[in-house]
Protein backbone atom coordinates (compact mmCIF):
# COMPACT_ATOMS: atom_id res chain seq x y z
CA UNK A 1 0.00 0.00 0.00
CA UNK A 2 1.28 3.43 -0.96
CA UNK A 3 2.44 5.36 2.49
CA UNK A 4 0.43 8.09 2.38
CA UNK A 5 1.91 11.82 3.79
CA UNK A 6 -0.43 13.98 5.18
CA UNK A 7 1.24 16.80 4.32
CA UNK A 8 3.27 16.70 0.61
CA UNK A 9 3.53 20.15 0.74
CA UNK A 10 5.30 22.94 -1.00
CA UNK A 11 8.35 24.44 0.48
CA UNK A 12 7.89 27.86 0.31
CA UNK A 13 10.20 30.38 -0.06
CA UNK A 14 9.98 33.89 1.40
CA UNK A 15 10.29 37.43 0.29
CA UNK A 16 12.62 39.64 1.48
CA UNK A 17 11.39 40.90 4.86
CA UNK A 18 11.46 39.61 8.36
CA UNK A 19 9.14 36.42 7.60
CA UNK A 20 10.86 33.28 7.69
CA UNK A 21 8.02 31.27 5.93
CA UNK A 22 7.18 29.28 9.51
CA UNK A 23 4.20 27.04 8.24
CA UNK A 24 6.74 25.93 5.72
CA UNK A 25 8.91 24.23 7.84
CA UNK A 26 5.96 22.79 9.75
CA UNK A 27 5.03 21.36 6.84
CA UNK A 28 7.70 19.96 6.02
CA UNK A 29 8.19 18.35 9.58
CA UNK A 30 4.76 16.47 9.59
CA UNK A 31 5.95 14.52 6.84
CA UNK A 32 7.40 11.67 8.85
CA UNK A 33 3.43 11.07 10.29
CA UNK A 34 2.10 8.04 10.96
CA UNK A 35 -0.69 6.73 10.81
CA UNK A 36 -0.85 6.19 14.99
CA UNK A 37 -1.59 10.19 15.81
CA UNK A 38 0.69 11.02 18.93
CA UNK A 39 4.17 11.55 18.28
CA UNK A 40 7.06 13.63 18.58
CA UNK A 41 8.53 15.70 15.74
CA UNK A 42 11.70 17.35 15.16
CA UNK A 43 12.93 18.48 11.91
CA UNK A 44 15.73 20.90 10.44
CA UNK A 45 15.07 22.69 7.24
CA UNK A 46 16.96 25.66 5.44
CA UNK A 47 16.38 27.97 2.87
CA UNK A 48 18.68 30.03 0.62
CA UNK A 49 18.01 32.51 -1.72
CA UNK A 50 20.21 35.01 -3.25
CA UNK A 51 18.87 38.60 -3.64
CA UNK A 52 20.98 40.16 -6.26
CA UNK A 53 18.28 40.39 -9.11
CA UNK A 54 17.47 44.22 -8.95
CA UNK A 55 14.36 45.41 -9.81
CA UNK A 56 12.61 49.00 -10.43
CA UNK A 57 8.57 48.47 -10.65
CA UNK A 58 8.97 44.87 -11.69
CA UNK A 59 11.71 45.42 -14.56
CA UNK A 60 14.93 43.97 -14.04
CA UNK A 61 17.92 46.71 -14.19
CA UNK A 62 21.34 45.64 -14.86
CA UNK A 63 23.38 48.25 -12.84
CA UNK A 64 27.46 48.35 -11.72
CA UNK A 65 27.58 47.18 -8.45
CA UNK A 66 24.40 46.35 -7.50
CA UNK A 67 23.24 46.13 -3.73
CA UNK A 68 22.62 42.43 -2.21
CA UNK A 69 21.72 40.12 0.04
CA UNK A 70 22.17 36.33 0.04
CA UNK A 71 19.72 34.88 2.82
CA UNK A 72 20.01 31.18 4.69
CA UNK A 73 17.29 30.78 7.31
CA UNK A 74 17.37 27.56 9.16
CA UNK A 75 14.34 26.34 10.69
CA UNK A 76 14.28 24.15 13.90
CA UNK A 77 11.08 22.74 14.54
CA UNK A 78 9.82 20.78 17.46
CA UNK A 79 6.46 19.73 17.31
CA UNK A 80 3.70 17.01 19.26
CA UNK A 81 1.14 15.94 17.34
CA UNK A 82 -1.64 14.66 20.75
CA UNK A 83 -3.62 13.04 18.42
CA UNK A 84 -4.17 12.58 14.28
CA UNK A 85 -6.67 15.49 14.85
CA UNK A 86 -4.57 17.84 17.11
CA UNK A 87 -0.67 18.84 16.63
CA UNK A 88 1.24 21.94 17.86
CA UNK A 89 4.70 22.96 16.63
CA UNK A 90 7.23 25.38 17.74
CA UNK A 91 9.16 27.11 15.09
CA UNK A 92 12.57 28.86 15.70
CA UNK A 93 14.20 30.40 12.71
CA UNK A 94 18.38 31.12 12.79
CA UNK A 95 19.36 33.94 10.04
CA UNK A 96 22.06 34.10 8.08
CA UNK A 97 22.48 37.48 5.98
CA UNK A 98 25.43 38.43 3.96
CA UNK A 99 24.78 41.66 2.38
CA UNK A 100 26.01 44.97 0.57
CA UNK A 101 24.46 48.42 0.77
CA UNK A 102 24.46 51.71 -0.67
CA UNK A 103 22.28 54.39 0.75
CA UNK A 104 22.22 57.96 2.04
CA UNK A 105 22.47 58.44 5.71
CA UNK A 106 20.87 61.24 6.50
CA UNK A 107 21.52 63.97 10.23
CA UNK A 108 19.93 66.93 11.58
CA UNK A 109 22.98 69.28 11.14
CA UNK A 110 24.88 68.18 7.95
CA UNK A 111 24.03 66.73 4.89
CA UNK A 112 23.51 63.10 4.23
CA UNK A 113 26.38 61.02 3.34
CA UNK A 114 26.54 58.67 0.97
CA UNK A 115 27.69 55.03 2.66
CA UNK A 116 28.61 51.61 1.60
CA UNK A 117 27.69 48.77 3.88
CA UNK A 118 28.88 45.17 3.80
CA UNK A 119 28.69 42.44 6.28
CA UNK A 120 26.33 39.86 7.23
CA UNK A 121 23.34 39.56 10.32
CA UNK A 122 23.61 36.44 12.29
CA UNK A 123 21.03 35.06 15.27
CA UNK A 124 17.91 33.87 16.37
CA UNK A 125 14.27 35.35 14.16
CA UNK A 126 11.05 35.62 15.12
CA UNK A 127 9.49 32.49 17.06
CA UNK A 128 6.39 30.81 15.98
CA UNK A 129 4.32 28.24 17.79
CA UNK A 130 1.93 26.95 15.30
CA UNK A 131 -1.12 24.94 16.04
CA UNK A 132 -2.79 21.95 13.82
CA UNK A 133 -6.06 20.88 13.25
CA UNK A 134 -7.58 18.02 10.96
CA UNK A 135 -10.26 19.38 9.31
CA UNK A 136 -11.21 16.33 7.03
CA UNK A 137 -10.08 13.05 6.15
CA UNK A 138 -11.16 10.53 3.58
CA UNK A 139 -9.52 7.18 2.68
CA UNK A 140 -10.59 4.14 0.49
CA UNK A 141 -8.13 1.54 -0.73
CA UNK A 142 -6.41 3.67 -3.85
CA UNK A 143 -7.31 7.00 -2.54
CA UNK A 144 -7.23 9.61 0.04
CA UNK A 145 -8.29 13.30 1.25
CA UNK A 146 -6.79 15.19 3.53
CA UNK A 147 -7.57 19.06 4.94
CA UNK A 148 -5.73 20.39 7.91
CA UNK A 149 -5.89 23.96 9.22
CA UNK A 150 -2.76 25.63 10.66
CA UNK A 151 -2.92 28.65 13.13
CA UNK A 152 -0.24 30.08 14.90
CA UNK A 153 1.44 33.19 16.75
CA UNK A 154 4.76 34.91 15.90
CA UNK A 155 6.37 36.48 18.76
CA UNK A 156 8.86 39.30 18.72
CA UNK A 157 12.42 37.46 19.85
CA UNK A 158 14.39 38.47 16.84
CA UNK A 159 16.71 41.71 17.18
CA UNK A 160 15.02 44.60 15.55
CA UNK A 161 17.51 47.14 15.52
CA UNK A 162 17.54 47.79 11.97
CA UNK A 163 13.85 48.56 11.81
CA UNK A 164 14.67 50.78 14.61
CA UNK A 165 17.07 52.84 12.88
CA UNK A 166 15.41 52.69 9.08
CA UNK A 167 12.36 54.32 10.98
CA UNK A 168 14.71 57.25 12.80
CA UNK A 169 15.84 57.72 9.38
CA UNK A 170 12.46 58.05 7.94
CA UNK A 171 11.67 60.77 10.78
CA UNK A 172 14.77 62.62 10.45
CA UNK A 173 13.83 63.25 6.59
CA UNK A 174 9.72 63.76 7.76
CA UNK A 175 11.19 66.83 9.71
CA UNK A 176 12.64 68.02 6.24
CA UNK A 177 9.65 68.14 4.31
CA UNK A 178 7.02 70.83 4.59
CA UNK A 179 4.00 69.73 6.36
CA UNK A 180 1.00 68.68 4.01
CA UNK A 181 3.67 67.65 1.90
CA UNK A 182 2.71 63.97 0.48
CA UNK A 183 5.94 61.71 0.11
CA UNK A 184 7.10 57.78 0.66
CA UNK A 185 8.02 57.05 4.21
CA UNK A 186 10.93 55.99 2.73
CA UNK A 187 11.67 58.91 0.51
CA UNK A 188 15.06 59.64 2.09
CA UNK A 189 16.51 56.36 1.10
CA UNK A 190 17.72 55.41 -2.52
CA UNK A 191 19.54 52.30 -1.53
CA UNK A 192 17.22 48.21 -3.37
CA UNK A 193 18.23 47.00 0.10
CA UNK A 194 16.50 48.42 2.85
CA UNK A 195 16.94 48.33 6.55
CA UNK A 196 13.66 46.39 6.83
CA UNK A 197 14.96 44.00 4.64
CA UNK A 198 17.98 42.85 6.89
CA UNK A 199 15.92 42.48 10.22
CA UNK A 200 15.51 39.26 12.31
CA UNK A 201 12.62 40.50 13.73
CA UNK A 202 9.62 42.31 13.10
CA UNK A 203 9.21 43.55 16.89
CA UNK A 204 5.43 42.24 16.23
CA UNK A 205 2.95 39.81 17.38
CA UNK A 206 1.61 38.31 13.86
CA UNK A 207 -0.96 35.98 13.11
CA UNK A 208 -0.24 33.03 10.98
CA UNK A 209 -2.63 31.26 9.45
CA UNK A 210 -2.75 28.24 6.49
CA UNK A 211 -5.15 25.61 4.86
CA UNK A 212 -3.55 22.70 3.34
CA UNK A 213 -5.27 20.10 1.19
CA UNK A 214 -4.04 16.96 -0.05
CA UNK A 215 -5.27 14.74 -2.48
CA UNK A 216 -3.81 11.28 -3.27
CA UNK A 217 -5.15 8.63 -6.25
CA UNK A 218 -3.06 5.42 -6.56
CA UNK A 219 0.24 7.06 -7.62
CA UNK A 220 -0.45 10.44 -8.23
CA UNK A 221 -1.02 13.35 -5.99
CA UNK A 222 -2.35 17.26 -5.80
CA UNK A 223 -1.54 19.18 -2.96
CA UNK A 224 -2.14 22.66 -2.35
CA UNK A 225 -2.13 25.16 0.30
CA UNK A 226 -2.77 28.47 1.48
CA UNK A 227 -1.37 30.98 4.04
CA UNK A 228 -2.17 34.61 5.51
CA UNK A 229 0.81 35.75 7.67
CA UNK A 230 -1.00 39.35 9.40
CA UNK A 231 1.20 41.38 10.62
CA UNK A 232 0.60 43.78 13.17
CA UNK A 233 2.57 46.82 14.21
CA UNK A 234 6.23 46.27 15.58
CA UNK A 235 9.56 47.96 16.35
CA UNK A 236 9.03 51.91 15.91
CA UNK A 237 5.51 51.82 14.38
CA UNK A 238 6.96 49.78 11.46
CA UNK A 239 4.46 47.44 10.43
CA UNK A 240 5.04 44.96 7.53
CA UNK A 241 2.31 44.31 4.60
CA UNK A 242 0.26 41.23 5.19
CA UNK A 243 1.58 38.24 3.10
CA UNK A 244 -0.61 35.68 1.65
CA UNK A 245 0.69 32.03 -0.73
CA UNK A 246 -1.36 30.15 -2.84
CA UNK A 247 0.54 27.17 -3.84
CA UNK A 248 0.30 23.75 -4.97
CA UNK A 249 0.38 21.41 -8.04
CA UNK A 250 0.25 17.65 -8.95
CA UNK A 251 2.76 14.78 -8.02
CA UNK A 252 3.98 11.15 -8.04
CA UNK A 253 5.24 8.92 -6.06
CA UNK A 254 7.81 7.31 -8.30
CA UNK A 255 8.54 4.62 -5.39
CA UNK A 256 6.52 3.70 -2.93
CA UNK A 257 6.45 0.38 -1.02
CA UNK A 258 6.16 -0.30 2.96
CA UNK A 259 9.76 0.75 3.79
CA UNK A 260 10.06 3.79 2.02
CA UNK A 261 8.38 6.00 -0.38
CA UNK A 262 10.23 8.76 -2.80
CA UNK A 263 7.86 11.68 -4.50
CA UNK A 264 8.08 14.45 -7.25
CA UNK A 265 6.08 17.61 -7.17
CA UNK A 266 5.28 20.23 -9.68
CA UNK A 267 5.08 23.16 -7.74
CA UNK A 268 3.55 26.55 -8.61
CA UNK A 269 3.58 29.22 -5.84
CA UNK A 270 1.72 33.02 -5.94
CA UNK A 271 3.28 35.12 -3.14
CA UNK A 272 1.84 38.45 -2.33
CA UNK A 273 3.58 40.72 -0.16
CA UNK A 274 1.51 43.81 0.85
CA UNK A 275 3.08 47.77 1.07
CA UNK A 276 4.92 48.25 4.92
CA UNK A 277 3.83 50.78 6.67
CA UNK A 278 6.26 53.21 7.90
CA UNK A 279 5.41 56.31 10.72
CA UNK A 280 1.29 56.11 9.60
CA UNK A 281 2.34 55.82 5.70
CA UNK A 282 2.80 53.39 3.12
CA UNK A 283 5.25 52.84 1.23
CA UNK A 284 5.27 52.52 -2.28
CA UNK A 285 8.76 51.23 -2.22
CA UNK A 286 8.26 47.85 -0.46
CA UNK A 287 5.84 45.06 -1.42
CA UNK A 288 5.88 42.68 -4.31
CA UNK A 289 3.75 39.58 -6.13
CA UNK A 290 5.79 36.63 -7.60
CA UNK A 291 5.10 33.77 -9.13
CA UNK A 292 7.45 30.71 -8.97
CA UNK A 293 7.52 26.97 -10.50
CA UNK A 294 9.45 24.74 -9.40
CA UNK A 295 10.15 21.08 -8.52
CA UNK A 296 9.79 19.25 -5.23
CA UNK A 297 11.07 15.93 -3.90
CA UNK A 298 10.38 14.37 -1.14
CA UNK A 299 12.06 10.96 0.38
CA UNK A 300 10.12 8.67 3.31
CA UNK A 301 11.94 5.96 5.21
CA UNK A 302 9.57 3.92 7.30
CA UNK A 303 7.58 6.14 9.56
CA UNK A 304 10.34 8.20 11.33
CA UNK A 305 12.34 9.87 8.93
CA UNK A 306 12.16 11.99 5.96
CA UNK A 307 13.70 14.65 3.56
CA UNK A 308 12.88 16.55 1.32
CA UNK A 309 14.75 19.60 -1.34
CA UNK A 310 13.12 21.70 -3.87
CA UNK A 311 13.64 24.46 -5.81
CA UNK A 312 12.02 27.69 -7.00
CA UNK A 313 12.26 29.70 -10.07
CA UNK A 314 10.49 32.57 -10.49
CA UNK A 315 8.56 32.75 -13.33
CA UNK A 316 7.17 36.59 -12.94
CA UNK A 317 7.89 39.27 -10.09
CA UNK A 318 6.44 42.79 -9.93
CA UNK A 319 7.57 44.52 -6.96
CA UNK A 320 6.94 48.19 -6.32
CA UNK A 321 9.41 50.10 -6.17
CA UNK A 322 13.25 49.95 -6.36
CA UNK A 323 14.26 46.09 -5.08
CA UNK A 324 15.93 43.20 -4.61
CA UNK A 325 14.36 39.91 -5.58
CA UNK A 326 14.84 36.25 -5.81
CA UNK A 327 17.36 34.75 -7.89
CA UNK A 328 15.79 31.79 -7.35
CA UNK A 329 14.64 29.80 -3.67
CA UNK A 330 16.50 26.52 -2.59
CA UNK A 331 15.09 24.44 0.22
CA UNK A 332 15.41 21.42 2.10
CA UNK A 333 15.30 19.75 5.25
CA UNK A 334 15.43 16.48 7.36
CA UNK A 335 12.47 15.58 9.85
CA UNK A 336 12.47 12.36 12.53
CA UNK A 337 9.62 11.27 14.55
CA UNK A 338 10.17 9.70 17.82
CA UNK B 1 11.32 66.79 -15.75
CA UNK B 2 12.65 66.08 -19.07
CA UNK B 3 10.83 67.70 -22.37
CA UNK B 4 10.73 65.72 -25.40
CA UNK B 5 12.40 66.42 -28.72
CA UNK B 6 10.17 65.24 -32.30
CA UNK B 7 13.42 64.25 -34.23
CA UNK B 8 12.80 62.46 -38.09
CA UNK B 9 9.67 60.64 -36.40
CA UNK B 10 12.17 59.60 -33.29
CA UNK B 11 11.23 60.78 -29.90
CA UNK B 12 14.10 61.54 -27.92
CA UNK B 13 14.17 62.47 -24.39
CA UNK B 14 15.86 65.76 -23.50
CA UNK B 15 17.86 66.08 -20.12
CA UNK B 16 15.91 68.66 -18.07
CA UNK B 17 18.70 71.44 -16.86
CA UNK B 18 19.55 70.80 -12.84
CA UNK B 19 17.47 73.27 -11.00
CA UNK B 20 17.35 74.06 -6.96
CA UNK B 21 13.68 74.28 -6.53
CA UNK B 22 13.86 76.36 -3.24
CA UNK B 23 15.75 77.12 0.21
CA UNK B 24 13.94 77.26 3.55
CA UNK B 25 15.41 78.11 6.99
CA UNK B 26 15.54 75.29 8.86
CA UNK B 27 16.19 75.06 12.98
CA UNK B 28 17.50 77.92 14.38
CA UNK B 29 21.73 77.62 12.58
CA UNK B 30 20.61 75.63 9.34
CA UNK B 31 18.93 75.91 5.93
CA UNK B 32 16.93 73.29 3.50
CA UNK B 33 17.97 72.78 0.22
CA UNK B 34 15.11 71.12 -2.25
CA UNK B 35 15.81 69.73 -5.70
CA UNK B 36 14.30 67.03 -8.07
CA UNK B 37 16.59 64.60 -9.59
CA UNK B 38 16.06 62.39 -12.95
CA UNK B 39 16.98 59.04 -13.21
CA UNK B 40 19.91 57.83 -14.19
CA UNK B 41 21.88 61.11 -13.37
CA UNK B 42 24.58 62.04 -10.92
CA UNK B 43 23.78 65.52 -9.29
CA UNK B 44 26.32 67.74 -7.50
CA UNK B 45 25.13 70.35 -4.91
CA UNK B 46 27.70 73.11 -4.31
CA UNK B 47 28.04 76.19 -2.62
CA UNK B 48 30.24 79.67 -3.27
CA UNK B 49 30.75 82.20 -0.21
CA UNK B 50 32.41 84.61 -2.56
CA UNK B 51 31.15 87.01 -5.37
CA UNK B 52 33.32 88.16 -8.37
CA UNK B 53 31.90 91.06 -9.87
CA UNK B 54 28.58 90.61 -8.39
CA UNK B 55 28.36 86.98 -9.33
CA UNK B 56 28.66 83.95 -7.28
CA UNK B 57 32.25 82.59 -8.36
CA UNK B 58 35.84 81.55 -7.30
CA UNK B 59 35.99 78.50 -5.92
CA UNK B 60 33.01 76.13 -5.99
CA UNK B 61 33.01 73.37 -2.85
CA UNK B 62 30.77 70.17 -3.38
CA UNK B 63 28.06 69.99 -0.26
CA UNK B 64 25.93 66.80 -1.24
CA UNK B 65 26.11 64.11 -3.91
CA UNK B 66 23.04 62.71 -4.90
CA UNK B 67 23.78 59.35 -6.65
CA UNK B 68 23.08 57.90 -9.93
CA UNK B 69 19.86 55.74 -9.21
CA UNK B 70 17.26 54.30 -11.83
CA UNK B 71 14.37 56.22 -10.52
CA UNK B 72 13.41 60.05 -10.20
CA UNK B 73 13.94 61.43 -6.77
CA UNK B 74 13.12 64.41 -4.70
CA UNK B 75 16.50 65.06 -2.36
CA UNK B 76 16.06 67.69 0.55
CA UNK B 77 19.83 68.57 1.83
CA UNK B 78 20.32 70.70 4.97
CA UNK B 79 23.36 72.76 5.62
CA UNK B 80 24.46 75.27 7.95
CA UNK B 81 23.89 79.07 8.12
CA UNK B 82 26.32 80.39 10.28
CA UNK B 83 28.50 82.28 7.46
CA UNK B 84 27.35 85.50 6.11
CA UNK B 85 26.06 84.49 2.70
CA UNK B 86 26.41 81.02 0.69
CA UNK B 87 25.63 80.47 -2.89
CA UNK B 88 24.34 77.09 -4.44
CA UNK B 89 24.29 75.38 -7.36
CA UNK B 90 23.69 71.87 -9.07
CA UNK B 91 25.55 70.35 -11.66
CA UNK B 92 24.16 66.96 -13.48
CA UNK B 93 25.94 64.69 -15.24
CA UNK B 94 25.52 63.07 -17.79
Amino acid sequence: MIKINLFTLAWLGVTLNANSCDLCAVYRAEETKTEGGQGLIVSLAEQYIPYRTVQFEGNELQLANPDYVDSSVTHLVVGYDFSRRFGISLNVPFHHLKFRRTDLRYSLGAPAVLTTETGTESGVGDIALIGRMLLFERATTNSRLVANLLAGIKFPTGDTDRLADEVSQAEIYNTFVPPGTPHDPLGHSVTSVHQHSLTRGSGSFDGIFGITVNGRWKRGFLAGQFQYYLRTVGESDFQFGDEWIASGGPGVFLVSNSKMSFSAQANVIYDVMGRDEILGQRSDRTGMKALYLGPLLNLTVGQQFSANVGVDLPLRIENNGFQNVPDYRLQGGLSWRF
Amino acid sequence: MGSFLLVAGLMRAVAAAPKIDYIEVFLTNQVLIHFDTEANRTYELQYTETLVNGVPGGTWTNLFTAPNIPFPNHYIVVDTRLRPQRFYRLRATP
